[in-house]
């Protein structure tokens, strides 16, 4: 399997999201809204800014292995201990699209967006359902990965910190843009712990504007079955 | 874009496991829902899979036993042979799954957090990459099916499996994948069941669509999958999805219903159809005054004041990450039967809905089905289903 899309801009976060005013959420909206929520509209605000992607119109892939775990762990406390209160607000921000419910009310953006998760896979299949939405030929697609660690007493999964990157991608070359193959093959190599660091890291390599072969998947929570193939991508700068 | 041929359907819900028992609950207008399977503080009803079906994990599939497992298992199991079919035809690696899901296996985890107390370890069983990860119904599927395609889930709260039909048919319009397996499964939780109680849109009493007393939602469980093979020969085909965000707020509809008269016209687009070939809606339906006024409104606009809706929630409760495909395999139910019953708790019908919701068993006039489905995040789908052409 090999598909070819193009990079016009990317963006990236890790870090303590807490503090994240992101220019796109409005106070009112931001209050309600996690440090995984604040990240994704972080880049997402960059990429329009900086690459002056159409915010109010772009269709936005959006991909998360875990989701708002924070969220939904404090959520479960609460909804288990018999006195416990399950606050509504929490309640509809545990979806696992909920950054990218903010961000399509922030932006005023009506074109469908989507979630998806993969496991280890998560971020190459936000890029595969990018190019499928690429395919006829035309537009631009916002595809976004992001994740927070996953917090106890679940085992430890996910980025060490939360970590969003956003990618603007489009069918046809303009200006600066590069080439993107998305390539299934053998496995090779070290893979990244989580898929908002395999995202995290291919937004630097398209930041540097340097030739670049990047996995996509990252490292397999089901280990005792060795994958046989993994999915990567090669940066190309024409 | 091209149709996508049913090769295959299956669902497991309140309605039974079989698409017989399916069609015999549907048309006998018998109420199928019941207390949760948990201990709750809040009353209300459910539409529970019956615990027979949900057999236990075994071999390759045991390390992921859990409910959301075992029903996205026990639909999945009817389709072996049209999915063995699609890999024959097109190898293991081209053939893709989707699977919606908003819950995935926080069921597990609920019981985990229980076994363990305030501050206990999580007990041994559990297992948070088998079970609770959206990742693990994705990778139960792929073991049980032996397809080796691109696989995700779409996770976009109650119109998550809407939107895996969606992807599964972009996959394939783009070359991406030959076919797809593509559905969705959700499994009861106390999670939701307490979550939509405290948005204060649960009803106690069995749900009522359109009614004029309607007085909020039932939660359901199911899983449904589609086998989508342009090679097959099948009567049926996914003709077309239309996707759109409402940008309205988090967990309210727009009650103008812009975002769900988008996705309806995008999925007419998507299917070359115009408005007048649609024989019957499978609304969203899901018995709040906020939704079914909204979406009915919407229908309306798209579709006329004329043309037959159905909620299908009064027998099955509301499936959210399921309710997508469970419903599209009723409608092709439906479509088989070439009639739809009357909708389920609407008497007496709210006079201020300016839609057909069906009163009666009514005769459908074209192979023609559309099912709506919308969620928090104003993340909305519809999908037609019809006749191949």
């Amino acid at each position: 399997m090999r598909s070819t899309i193009f990079v016009r801009g990317a963006a990236a976060f890790r870090g303590d999201a807490k503090g994240l005013r992101p220019a796109i959420l409005p106070p009112m909206l931001r209050r309600r809204t996690s440090p995984l929520t604040r990240a994704v509209a972080q880049v997402v605000g960059e990429i329009g800014e900086r690459f002056g992607a159409d915010l109010a119109h772009v269709p936005v892939v959006h991909g998360s292995e875990h989701g708002e775990i924070a969220v939904t762990v404090d959520l479960l406390h609460a909804a288990l201990s018999p006195d416990g209160e399950v606050s509504p607000t929490r309640f509809h921000n545990s979806v696992h699209n909920t950054p990218i419910g903010y961000v399509s009310i922030a932006c005023g953006n009506r074109a469908g967006h989507t979630t998806v998760a993969a496991g280890a896979d998560t971020c190459a299949m936000a890029f595969l359902e990018a190019a499928a939405r690429l395919s006829a030929g035309r537009g631009e697609v916002l595809v976004v990965v992001a994740d927070e660690p996953v917090p106890p007493p679940l085992p430890r999964r996910g980025p060490a910190e939360v970590t969003a990157a956003a990618f603007l991608l489009a069918a046809a070359p303009a200006g600066e843009s590069s080439r993107l193959e998305i390539v299934e093959g053998p496995a090779e190599g070290a893979l990244p712990e989580c898929a908002a660091t395999a995202a995290y890291d291919l937004a630097g390599a398209a930041r540097r504007a340097a030739p670049a072969a990047c996995p996509l998947s990252a490292r397999d929570p089901f280990a005792v079955d060795a994958r046989d193939t993994t999915y990567f991508a090669r940066l190309i700068f024409d | 874009m091209g149709f996508l041929p049913v090769a295959a359907r299956s669902a497991v819900s309140a309605l039974g496991a079989t698409q017989a028992a399916m069609h015999a609950a549907l048309f006998e207008g018998k109420r199928h829902l019941s207390p949760p399977p948990f201990d709750v503080p809040e009353r209300t009803v459910c539409g529970v899979v019956s615990g027979d079906v949900l057999a236990p994990l075994r071999g390759a599939l045991a390390a992921f036993d859990c409910r959301q497992a075992r029903l996205a298992v026990a639909a999945a199991e009817s389709l072996q042979t049209a999915v063995r079919a699609a890999i024959r035809r097109h190898g293991a690696d081209r053939v893709a799954l989707v699977v919606g899901s908003s819950t995935g296996g926080v069921r597990a985890t609920e019981r985990a957090l229980g076994e363990a107390g305030p501050d206990g370890p999580l007990p041994p069983w559990f297992d948070y990459d088998r079970m609770h990860a959206m990742g693990a119904t994705v990778e139960v599927l792929r073991r049980l099916l032996g397809v080796r395609g691109p696989a995700m889930v779409v996770s976009t709260a109650c119109s998550s499996s809407g939107k895996a039909l969606a992807t599964a048919k972009r996959l394939v319009d783009a070359g991406l994948a030959d076919a797809a397996v593509a559905g969705g499964v959700d499994s009861l939780c106390v999670l939701t069941v307490r979550g939509f109680s405290a948005l204060g849109v649960l009803d106690e009493a069995p749900c009522r669509p359109f009614a004029a007393d309607r007085g909020g939602i039932n939660l359901g469980e199911a899983a449904a999958f589609l086998v989508l093979d342009p090679k097959a020969d099948a009567p049926w085909a996914l003709l077309g999805c239309g996707e759109s965000s409402d940008a309205h707020h988090m967990s309210a509809p727009d009650p103008e219903g812009h975002g769900a008269a988008a996705a309806m016209r995008a999925a007419l687009e998507d299917a070359g159809l115009g408005p007048e070939a649609v024989g019957h809606v499978n609304a969203h339906g899901t018995a709040t005054i906020q939704n079914d006024a909204a979406e009915s409104a919407a229908i309306c606009e798209v579709l006329g004041p004329d043309v037959p809706v159905l909620s299908t929630k009064g027998w099955t409760g509301h499936t959210l990450g399921a309710a997508g495909a469970l419903e599209a395999v009723i409608a092709l139910c439906c479509l088989d039967a070439g009639r739809v019953p009357a909708s389920l708790g609407a008497d007496p019908l709210d006079p201020s809905i300016p839609c057909a919701v069906t009163r009666g068993e009514t005769v459908l006039e074209r192979p023609v089905a559309i099912s709506n489905s919308f969620a928090f995040g104003g993340s909305n789908v519809s999908v037609i289903l019809g006749r191949v052409p």
